[in-house]
């Protein structure tokens, strides 16, 4: 049964694809281009193992790629002055010569033409200081920060929060605090800007403990956190150096230092979602997929996870020895079946990835402009759940404890956690991003906050 | 505030150092060594009540002698100042609120009024929309609306007919006194504020342009048929001042739905009613007796009027019977009602007044459960009316 409902939903995975392509088309981030590689898995004579290594042409040649990376943002209130911040710190380091100027209007770009899908409303600059390499989002507006947070079309592994001194800390500041911590957002650096217009030095005391208290309130080191208090608007202008640029240089070096570098996906567990299967007299079945993460050799155990299915087998044999993040692949496996394995599944170290039945996520609702639903739903609505090459029917429900939730609905446009109950298992971490479909239009975002249920 | 929170090598980033004698001082429970400064935790808690700027918040304090209400006051008289200067600035965000006054006919009372106030009221962005100030004010302006509808009516030739819902003149319900909601218990107001003196002050306190877009209300009962009760549903989606959820609700949209609710008496019977007997001697004899009969009865019909209102709210109708199977409320698989099990508006209610006794009586007459008219707004948006 679930074999057969696999095999009608199979065009509408691959449909999904490529819209998930469009969703992270504008990322620059070269961590995260090895997806703009893609490529076809040849099926030519059942010989089916093709490593291409996908790494993208650098976006730009000057920047030295042997630096390590990390994808930060700006965040924090309307106006507080994200966007010139931005504008500032390729501005100082441009002169460092580790950055190409990029003017506010460059930054703050309108949007040319609304696209279908979710908007991705955001601008994506790359500057280098002395020892990391940062891929960095401004975000225009606060709608589209959740968007984009949730549906990871701004992918941070660390932000900067800016918080005018003029105002303090804002409900937009709250919110971003919140949701930076659910899209698994550890640590942050904290941007005081705009002290040329206070006086007060004991002002700046109150925006300072104001924000620690904050931070702490989310959950973040509101303790350790650094913060640094200047004006993006006189670095950006080459004034007021004292507050100014040599502020700015010291966000950066604080960014250094305080924020984490992400694992690569080459040291995380090797994973592999399987797209295609075959079998090839004689020698046995063979899965084919590209690898999200981590390194695989010849002889290595694996395990087959989701769909009711913990295998454990050791890839038998691989055209080349050695497979890695961003391959595209085929992998022999071991005395398996043709039955046993089902595109969906993922193939990955053992223990390294759970299978999931429930769990809870953060969902952003697409409007009808985004090409979204354009009726609103109750809990137990029940779309199709899109997760790396896997699809399936999940039920919607609210958080135990939540009030009316029989009658709550929601809208689209909306921005909700919920409960979601998979009629099969796949494998998911929290942090998972995915996708909700219905019909073969996307209606929704979410990324996994909770895991409730494994098998 | 921690010990270890005092102990950390603060900003090494900053460019005004926070001495620990700083710290100690603003974050002391003993009385400050001076008097004029703020705590930061006062400050706080001053922010809860009016969303300004960190150093306003301070010089409010400061200048009142770190009271609360005091530095609420402070920020009134200097909001007026303040107002001007924002006056005229476009709005484009805000919220719709709907008071309830009265959800109708019940148990007690058959005869009981629809009775409620519908307002859109406008600012500059969603932080202020989403305040608590904003949607307090919202309350009481719409709660305003709603007991000043019938004076402010009689002054306007009726235009729009039998309607039950009405538009009320925005001007002259700016320069109505504001009623503020008894359950609110006391306010720092004076006395003799009037509706646009209220959006004055809040124009003040949160720094934006705050406009009254529109106003509507509807106060209806129907003394003269014992067989009809009204009765009123109402759904706000995504407002954020929800301390009363029986009286108030508010979101980006909004909407009212009357609903009219008729016992399966004859006519004679419904005029014969008027007699000297009490109504329960009478037995099933008006409208009201439904209310009595079944247990349970209202609690029933106000989740399901409720689900009208949200059925309205969130999906794109445009009438009740008119509009076709896209537009006409009727027409449309009724998803915000739990139990419809994938019928239509007009199944789920019939099959409703079946259920509870409504569609027939032994000699012939028939009762029933209908959506009369209904009201949605969406902020910026135009209103959609069905009838
Ligand atoms: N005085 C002063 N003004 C500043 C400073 N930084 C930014 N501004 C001003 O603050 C305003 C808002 O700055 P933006 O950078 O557009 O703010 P933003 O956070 O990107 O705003 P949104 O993208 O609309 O949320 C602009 O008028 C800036 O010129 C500063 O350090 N000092
Ligand atoms: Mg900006």
């Amino acid at each position: 049964m679930l074999r057969t409902q696999l095999a009608t939903t199979r065009a509408v995975a691959r449909r999904l694809y490529s819209s998930r392509a469009t969703l992270v088309c504008s990322r620059v981030a070269p961590r995260q281009s090895v997806s703009a590689a893609r490529a076809p898995v040849s099926l030519r004579n059942g010989v089916n193992f093709i490593s291409r290594r996908g790494y993208a042409e650098p976006a730009s040649k000057k920047f030295d790629r042997s630096k390590p990376f990390l994808n930060i943002g700006t965040i924090g209130h309307v106006d507080h002055g994200k966007t010139t911040l931005t504008a500032a710190i390729t501005r100082v380091l441009a002169e460092r010569g580790g950055s190409e100027f990029m003017a506010y209007d460059q930054i703050d770009k309108a949007p040319e033409e609304r696209a279908r899908g979710i908007t991705i409303n955001a601008a994506h600059i790359e500057y280098e200081t002395e020892n990391r390499h940062y891929g960095h989002i401004d975000c225009p507006g606060h709608a589209d920060y959740i968007k984009n947070m949730i549906s990871g079309a701004a992918q941070m592994d660390g932000a900067i929060i800016v918080v005018s001194a003029t105002d303090g800390q804002m409900p937009q500041t709250r919110e971003h605090l919140l949701l930076a911590r659910q899209v698994g957002i550890k640590k942050l650096v904290v941007f005081i800007n705009k002290i040329d217009m206070i006086s007060d030095p004991e002002m700046l005391e109150l925006v300072d403990m104001e924000m620690r208290d904050l931070l702490s309130t989310y959950n973040f080191d509101g303790e350790n956190t650094p913060i640094i208090m200047g004006s993006a608007l006189a670095a950006l202008e080459g004034r007021d150096k004292e507050i100014g640029a040599d502020k700015i240089f010291e966000l950066t070096k604080a960014c250094d230092a305080w924020l984490e570098l992400p694992p690569r996906d080459l040291d995380k567990p090797f994973l592999l979602p399987v797209e295609e299967i075959f079998t090839k007299t004689g020698r046995g079945t063979i899965a084919c997929g590209r690898a999200e993460r981590g390194v695989i050799n010849k002889g290595d155990e694996i395990e087959i996870i989701g769909y009711g299915s913990k295998l454990k087998t050791t890839m038998f044999r691989k055209e080349l020895d050695r497979g890695e993040a961003g391959d595209n692949m085929g992998v022999l496996l071991r005395g398996l079946k043709r039955e046993q394995i089902e595109r969906g599944q993922v193939i990955a170290a053992p223990g390294s990835i759970q299978s999931v039945k429930k769990f809870q996520a953060q969902l952003y609702v697409l409007t009808k402009d985004e090409g979204g639903r354009y009726t609103p739903f109750v809990q137990n609505y029940q779309p199709q759940l899109f997760v790396r090459s896997s699809n399936v029917t999940i039920n919607l429900s609210w958080p135990e404890g939540t009030d009316d939730a029989a009658t709550k609905m929601v809208m689209p446009g909306d921005n909700v956690e919920m409960v979601c109950e998979l009629v099969h298992d796949v494998a998911a971490d929290v942090g998972t991003r995915f996708t909700l479909r219905e019909g073969g239009k996307t209606v929704g975002t979410g990324i996994v906050t909770k895991i409730l249920e494994v098998v | 505030m921690s010990s270890s929170f005092l102990a950390r090598s603060s900003s090494s980033s900053s460019r005004h150092h926070l001495t620990p004698r700083s710290l100690l001082r603003l974050y002391s429970t003993n009385p400050p060594a001076d008097p004029s400064k703020p705590s930061i935790k006062l400050i706080a808690e001053l922010r809860k009540h009016a969303p300004v700027s960190l150093p306003l918040a301070r010089e409010a304090l400061a200048a009142s002698n770190l009271s609360i209400p005091a530095a609420l006051q402070w920020l009134a008289t200097r909001s007026s100042k303040k107002a001007d200067k924002v006056a005229g600035r476009a709005t484009n965000d805000g919220l719709v609120g709907v008071w309830t006054v009265s959800r109708g006919a019940n148990a007690r009372m058959r005869s009981a009024p629809v009775w409620a106030g519908m307002v859109e009221m406008a600012c500059e962005t969603d932080f202020v929309g989403r305040s608590e100030v904003f949607g307090k004010c919202l309350a009481e302006v719409a709660h305003s609306a709603a007991f000043h509808s019938e004076v402010l009516l009689q002054k306007q030739r009726v235009k729009d007919g039998d309607a039950l819902v009405r538009e009320l003149p925005v001007d002259q319900l700016l320069d109505a006194p504001l009623i503020t909601p008894p359950i609110f218990g006391l306010t720092l107001r004076k006395t003799n504020t009037s509706v646009g003196d209220a959006i004055r002050h809040l124009m003040g306190t949160v720094g934006e342009n705050i406009t009254l877009r529109r106003a509507s209300a509807v106060r209806k009962d129907t003394p003269t048929r014992k067989d009809l009760g009204l009765r009123l549903g109402t759904y706000g989606h995504g407002g954020t001042f929800n301390v009363f959820p029986q009286h108030f609700v508010s979101g980006r949209v909004a909407s009212m739905a009357v609903l009219a609710v008729k016992a399966p008496l004859t006519e004679e019977e419904a005029k014969v009613f008027g007699g000297a007997k009490s109504p329960l001697d009478l037995g099933g004899k008006s409208v009201g007796d439904w209310f009595r009969k079944e247990d349970g009865f209202e609690a029933k019909l106000e989740e399901l009027e409720s689900a009208i209102a949200r059925q309205v709210a969130g999906f794109p109708v445009t009438g009740i019977r008119e509009g076709g199977e896209e537009g006409a409320l009727y027409e449309q698989q009724f998803i915000m009602y739990p139990h419809s099990e994938g019928a239509n508006v007009k199944d789920v209610l019939a099959k409703w007044a079946e259920t509870h006794g409504l569609a027939k009586a032994e000699g012939g007459a028939s009762g029933g459960l209908e959506v009369v008219e209904f009201l949605k707004w969406s902020v910026g948006g135009e209103a959609v009316v069905g009838k």
